[in-house]
């Protein structure tokens, strides 16, 4: 691990046999590591996982057409920190209708159409507990964050996740605002982590 | 200035955040960077993914044009067998690839993923 200048902003690289590096737990645990000890330092602008480049001047050529973006962004986070939370959603927003009689290959038509209906409303029920859910979260914390992103349940998933940047002083707050979110609404199953480096909200690296 | 980060979890619910990560890991990329050989399966991807947006499309709209009442007993089954069809086919493509559904998922941003 070393760092390079790179026309006034720091790199922190390290070197890799190939062009590309074939990810796996224990390289994304040391990625992680670099990430967290320049987060100790300042809030760094974190590089995703696995970038390659094949030198110096390949980094520099990199590095150099977005430097006002880098710069802005470096500014735009500094102090900052990101806190993640994750929803699974309650039972009866998953469920939906009931699922019977629905295994195999559908005998006719109107039955294909008939439980293609089905999950699309399985779809919008999950969608519409979703925003009650993100509605939720942003009101307990809303005093606390700069800024949000948000990921809805992937297809087959109902977890949501909900990524807050949030000033380094208000982390404490920020747990115990979820803690309390977690009191008024125990049906929901909440995991809160953090501080992480702002990896959502970090555009300006690419 | 060193926060640890820490992760607490709602009491209870600890092996279905595991569950539902795990599936996240496993959805993750084998590989980060560009590989010629995985250029082909890309294109596929693109293009499935395409055909996958129109076929939701479709699927809504038949969807409400038969709730709605607009259609015979018989233009339903007409139009749910060619969907039926259509969904099969794209299971086939999509083995033939080695893409699954999450491969075809667009992320709209605000407006959430298409799927």
């Amino acid at each position: 691990m070393r760092a390079v200048d790179v026309g006034g902003l720091r790199a922190w690289v390290s070197d890799t046999g190939g062009s590309a590096v074939t990810p796996s737990p224990e390289r994304a645990r040391s990625h992680d590591r670099v990430v967290r000890a320049a987060l100790e330092l300042a809030t760094p602008l974190p590089a995703r996982f696995g970038q390659v480049v094949s030198d110096e001047a390949a980094l520099e050529a990199l590095v150099e057409p977005r430097r006002a973006a880098f710069s802005a962004a470096l500014e735009r986070l500094a102090g900052m920190v990101e806190m993640t939370v994750r929803v699974i959603l309650p039972a009866h927003a998953r469920e939906g209708p009931a699922l019977t009689g629905q295994e195999g290959r559908a005998a006719s038509g109107r039955e294909y159409l008939e439980r293609v209906a089905v999950t699309q409303r399985q779809e919008r029920n999950l969608l519409a507990e979703a925003g009650i859910v993100r509605e939720h979260i942003r009101s307990a914390v809303r005093e606390l964050v700069r800024a949000e992103a948000f990921a809805g349940a992937a297809a087959g998933s109902s977890m949501i996740t909900v990524s807050h940047l949030i000033p380094r002083g208000h982390i404490e707050h920020y747990r115990r605002a979820i803690g309390a979110l977690r009191e008024d609404q125990p049906s929901l199953a909440i995991m809160v982590s953090g501080p992480w480096a702002p990896y959502s909200f970090a555009e300006a690296i690419g | 200035m060193s926060d640890e980060p820490v992760t607490d979890v709602s009491p209870g619910a600890v092996a279905e955040f595991e569950r539902e990560l795990r599936e996240i890991a496993r959805a993750l990329p084998e590989r980060i960077d560009a590989d010629p050989e995985r250029v082909d399966q890309g294109l596929a991807r693109l293009v499935l993914t395409l055909i996958e947006v129109l076929r939701k499309v479709l699927e809504h709209q038949a969807v409400r044009r038969m709730d709605g009442g607009s259609l015979s007993d018989e233009e339903v089954e007409r139009l749910g067998l060619a969907l039926l069809r259509l969904s099969e086919r794209m299971d086939e493509l999509k083995r033939l690839f080695g893409l699954d559904d999450e491969d075809l998922e667009i992320d709209l941003g605000p407006l959430g993923r298409l799927r």
